[in-house]
């Protein structure tokens, strides 16, 4: 089974905890998560600096909107405008349901826009989901 | 014959005399002291006329008939200036108009004698008629093409009034012509209308001086059409921009003014017609600090007619004719008042109770968006507790004892049901603010799909639904509304096997009332309207049908949002909800691809 790696940015410790928690539980995948606190760390992790020095970068990222420093639209566009990490599916996972954060979302290349599930199960499903979609279902090229 | 007429003529300036100086006393301006100079002079000389022999002898008798000369030449002069009095006039045509007078009147004075009617005329008597014919036909023609011209976009009395005077200053022209000639030398048709035509002049004159009060209403027709017209339109009205649109393009129609204003009691224009907002300042100044109750002339440049409102003035810009001719019809503008009134108060009314309600708007939109806001935020930690409240319980509830299970289940019980709460006040706060789109909703799948999902979570539901309609609204906004009514029976019903019939029939033109009925317990009467309220349960939470209390709040809320109602209405068995939503308007081609699916 080849491990996928998985950058969740997210600045709710306990969200983060929690999704981590949820994505180790999905079945049949084998999954190296990432975690950031804001969006700086985020980039961090996806360009293999900081922290994350020498790492390569993520299969898929997940991104919450609303954190400091930069927030996940702003991540968003800095990888989908860099021609050698544009591959990497972007899902924003977020508790807004703001009509802009979705159009903006779409308008800046993100791959899929889904709302926080309210539920501990929902939550997990979710991810169970979103993880097995773009991880299995679709199979993307490595980003350079 | 030849004497009647003369009798007629001298009674009739006589009479135009008496009137202009009638006119004088009342209104003391320059106008009606020149006019009853004009017709006095007229009238004397015809009068005198009459008492004088056909050929005067003696010095006494050669004055009095030079002196009888002079008013005649006199005449146009007053004309004319009665005239200028209206507004400013060429200098050099007044100057040409006195010099050609004086000329004349010394020219008469100095004259050595006047030939009898059978002597022969000498050379410089020939001169001398021809100036007076002159002076006649310049000053009277440019009255008359004065007064004609100034009638132009005048309100049709004041018009026709003023008209009346310019052909009757024309009359009295074509009357003096044939004294170039000799009386012996003038054909009998030319002598006979020439003796008609002073006559003709003074019917004419005194006509347009006072015409009689039928001829007015006979005049005025179109003016009263007009304000009529406008009253009825100010029966309609709620705005003041409203009033105005009603209200002062007639007005300004009907006194031939390029606009119209109303002025607030502030002495500020409130709307205007017509003229730029700058000009209504201006024309709106000299009005502030009148006060009274009929309409006023202020004289200025221009003239304003006032009509004093009940706060305010409807004010005209007016001809300078307007204080001479027009005054009457300026009490045309008095029944208008009242109407204008009326219409201004309902419309303060009505942009009251718009204030109003703009600010219970506001207030409600504050309210949704603070409502959102806060259960937005909400959210976060409820996915929190929930989320470490589940991995507690798998992870480590085997080191906890019952009771401590018992706890944890109580306390993911409520975070459940807060998690719920907090999802409909989301879901209230949303509806009206987003999916608002309506679309064609096809209510005969939507029940058979709502209630197949109904009846994961109560089993022993039966859902029976008549043919139902195709009605439009949100397709999203369509399903909680109709998944509420359904739950709402099923889960309220008091035992598991409730029936819930969904039926419709044709209520108001272009809306359907649907009927949700159970055969459950029931809603006791005094709790009917309270069942849509906020967070309304009849039952205790901790009841097993419990739910958070907002699903028929929600149902309203969305109801009302396509204009419709919904309420409990009393039934022998269980609950009926009735609510009435808009039909879709279908072409016959859509009706058969519905009736194809059933």
């Amino acid at each position: 089974m080849t491990t996928l790696r998985v950058l969740v940015a997210d600045d709710n410790e306990d969200h983060l905890f929690l999704m981590v928690r949820a994505l180790q539980e999905v079945p049949d995948v084998q999954l190296d998560i990432q975690t950031a606190a804001d969006g700086e760390e985020a980039l961090d992790a996806v360009y293999g600096r900081g922290r994350y020095g020498g790492e390569r970068p993520p299969n898929l990222i997940l991104l919450d909107i609303k954190m400091p420093k930069l927030n996940g639209l702003e991540v968003l566009e800095r990888v989908k405008s860099d021609e050698r990490l544009r591959t990497i599916p972007v899902v924003v996972l977020t508790s807004s349901e703001r009509p802009e954060d979705v159009d903006a979302t779409y308008r800046l290349g993100g791959n899929s826009y889904v709302t926080k599930p309210s539920t501990g199960a929902g939550l997990r499903e979710g991810l169970r989901r979103v993880s097995s979609y773009w991880t299995s279902l679709v199979s993307l090229p490595e980003p350079a | 014959m030849e004497n009647v007429l003369e009798v007629v003529n001298a009674a009739g300036f006589g009479a135009l005399a008496f009137v202009a100086f009638r006119l004088w006393r009342r209104q003391s301006d320059a106008a009606s002291a020149w006019l009853t100079a004009t017709f006095a002079a007229l009238g004397s000389v015809l009068v005198v006329a009459l008492f004088l022999p056909d050929e005067p002898t003696g010095t006494a008798a050669e004055v009095l008939l030079r002196v009888l000369v002079v008013l005649i030449v006199a005449y146009p002069y007053f004309l004319y200036r009665f005239m200028a009095a209206f507004g400013p006039t060429p200098r050099t045509m007044d100057r040409a108009a006195l010099s050609v007078t004086v000329t004349v009147a010394l020219a008469t004075l100095a004259l050595p004698r006047f030939p009898g009617s059978d002597d022969l005329r000498p050379v410089w008597f020939e001169l001398y008629a021809l100036a007076i014919v002159i002076q006649w036909a310049f000053l009277g023609g440019v009255v008359g093409a004065r007064l004609w011209w100034a009638g132009n976009g005048q309100p049709t009395v004041t018009r026709r009034r003023m008209r009346l005077l310019a052909v009757g200053s024309f009359a009295l022209v074509l009357a003096i012509l044939p004294a170039v000639l000799p009386s012996n030398d003038q054909p009998g048709a030319v002598r006979a209308v020439t003796q008609l035509l002073p006559g003709l002049a003074a019917v004419l004159f005194l006509t347009g001086f006072v015409p009689p009060a039928w001829l007015r209403t006979v005049w005025r027709r179109n003016e009263t059409a007009a304000l009529r017209e406008a009253e009825v339109e100010l029966m309609g009205v709620v705005t003041v921009a409203e009033v105005a649109d009603a209200l002062l393009p007639h007005v300004a129609k009907v006194f031939g003014a390029r606009g119209a204003l109303l002025v607030g009691g502030d002495g500020r224009p409130k709307a205007s017609y017509g003229v730029t907002d700058m000009e209504a300042l201006e024309l709106a100044a000299p009005v502030r600090g009148l006060t009274g109750h009929d309409p006023i002339i202020v004289e200025g440049n221009p003239v304003l007619l006032a009509l004093p409102l009940r706060d305010g003035w409807l004010v005209v810009p007016a001809s300078p004719f307007t204080p001479f001719f027009g005054a009457e019809e300026t009490n045309l503008l008095k029944g208008l008042g009242l109407f204008t009134d009326i219409a201004l108060e309902r419309s303060e009314l009505f942009e009251r109770e718009r204030e109003a309600r703009r600010a219970v708007e506001e207030t409600n939109a504050e309210l949704e968006t603070l409502v959102y806001g806060v259960s937005h935020d909400l959210k976060s930690p409820i996915i929190t507790l929930l989320g470490y409240l589940e991995y507690l319980r798998a992870d480590h509830a085997d080191k906890l004892d019952d009771e401590g299970r018992y706890f944890l289940d109580r306390m993911g019980a409520s975070a459940s049901y807060m998690q719920a709460l907090i999802q409909d006040l989301l879901e209230l706060s949303r509806i009206g603010r987003v999916q608002t789109d309506a679309s064609d909703i096809d209510l005969d799948s939507l029940i058979a799909e709502v209630s197949e999902a109904a009846r994961e979570g109560h089993p022993g539901l039966v859902v029976v639904a008549e043919p139902l309609p195709i009605v439009r609204m949100n397709a999203l906004r369509a399903r909680q509304l109709f998944t509420n009514l359904v739950e709402n029976g099923a889960r309220h019903g008091g035992r598991p096997d409730v029936r819930v019939r969904v039926s419709a029939r044709v209520a108001a033109a272009g809306r359907t009332e649907i009927s949700v009925a159970d055969d459950g317990v029931g809603i006791a009467e005094p709790y009917r309207e309270k069942v849509f309220g906020i967070f309304e349960r009849l039952e205790s939470r901790d009841a097993a049908t419990s739910g958070t209390g907002m699903g028929l709040a929600i149902c309203r809320k969305i109801v009302e949002q396509v204009g419709g109602e919904i309420g409990v209405v009393p039934s022998d068995v269980g609950t009926d909800i009735r609510l009435t939503l808009p039909l879709a308007s279908l072409t016959a081609a859509d009706v058969h691809s519905v009736e194809a699916r059933r």
